[in-house]
């Protein structure tokens, strides 16, 4: 069903308007939960990031939203250190 | 299976048509700096809760017109150096909630902030922050209120809020100044882009849904609220609606894209 609080089209404009998504990465939820469930997101993430991940929008009906964002920040070089992240 | 409002080949092409305002950066940093002029004391008073893994802190923050804003910051209790800020802001009607509520961020090793919403608070999570500002006549909800006035308007409150949040924390010992992040659903997700829009110190930012996007499209095609709020209040003030639009500008989500560095990752249902 649409999200008829948010659109999903006003979203993806904002989404669009940031610089450098002229070649966004998709994903679906259904990939990213099954790659969680079998210990693969590592591997996943990295390619992300050794792609310069910079943009990421989520198709994501069931995801949990919360579990996918904390991977994907923990994946971006500007949250890694020595100490913590 | 999702059924967006637009499908493919028409939602690859699609952009908004909503202009940037040429004022649009000057208005808001001047916007930003009265807030900061003002000054005001920030307070962290330890919250009472039975969390083992994570302490709790009642801040009190000097928001838009240096109005005291809540919020719960929590870090992890067992902690070494500096941590990278997570600060999240809430969907529409709802407020900071519980101190034990959220524990996610913090749990997993960093800062996090999840700031009070003025004038909401009621609606499904409760809040502590009333919002002191009178307006013209409205809508019920606050998608209306003072929106024939941009400078009036309840979300230009709201926005500086959310980045004088990230001033009241981002000097403070235990916080990593350059791995900040925003985040929320929905309204929270608005708030996110635009402080990432404002605030150049945020190196990515998380809406999850945003709301308070596009506006134009949005009052056409929302099938509910908060959205509708316009919408009605339109169909009483016919005459206003160029206004109404002029004001919405200033707060479009897809402007403070157009302006932002950070990282961005959106979600979409």
């Amino acid at each position: 069903m649409m999200d008829d609080v948010c659109p999903p089209s006003t979203v993806y404009a904002a989404f669009k308007a940031f610089a450098g998504t002229e070649k966004p990465w998709w994903n679906t939820s259904s990939t990213i939960m099954k790659e969680v469930g079998h210990s693969r997101i590592g591997n996943r993430w990295n390619g992300l990031a050794s792609a310069s991940f910079k943009r990421l929008i989520l198709f994501t009906a069931r995801a949990e939203p919360r579990l996918v964002r904390a991977v994907a920040c923990q994946r971006q070089q500007i949250f890694r250190s020595k100490d913590n992240g | 299976m999702p059924f967006p409002d637009l499908v493919h080949p028409a939602i690859d092409t699609y952009e908004s048509a909503v202009q940037t305002p040429a004022d649009f950066v000057q208005f808001w940093a001047s916007t930003i700096a009265e807030a900061r002029a003002l000054g005001g004391e920030v307070s962290m008073v330890p919250a009472q809760t039975t969390l083992k893994l994570v302490e709790v802190f009642d801040v009190t923050f000097p928001g838009f017109g240096g109005h005291p804003v809540k919020g719960w910051l929590m870090l992890p209790r067992e902690r070494s150096g500096k941590l990278p800020l997570v600060v999240q802001y809430v969907g529409y009607g709802g407020g900071r909630g519980f101190a034990h509520e959220g524990l996610h961020w913090a749990v997993s090793g960093f800062a996090y902030f999840r700031m009070d919403t003025r004038g909401q608070g009621s609606g499904w999570s409760t809040g502590a922050t009333p919002d002191p500002v009178g307006s013209t006549g409205q809508i019920p909800g606050v998608m209306t209120k003072g929106i024939l006035d941009r400078n009036d308007y309840y979300y230009r409150r709201l926005f500086t809020d959310g980045v004088r949040a990230v001033d009241a924390l981002i000097d403070l010992d235990f916080v990593d100044a350059e791995r900040v992040a925003v985040c929320g659903g929905s309204q929270g997700g608005g708030i996110s882009l635009a402080v990432a829009g404002i605030d150049d110190r945020i190196k990515a930012v998380m809406p999850d849904v945003p709301f308070l996007c596009d506006f134009p499209r949005a009052i056409r095609v929302a099938g509910r609220d908060p959205y509708l709020e316009i919408v009605r209040f339109l169909a009483q003030h016919r005459e206003k609606a160029q206004t109404v639009h002029e004001t919405l500008r200033y707060f479009d989500g897809v402007c403070f894209a157009r302006q932002s560095k950070a990282a961005a990752l959106f979600r979409w249902r």
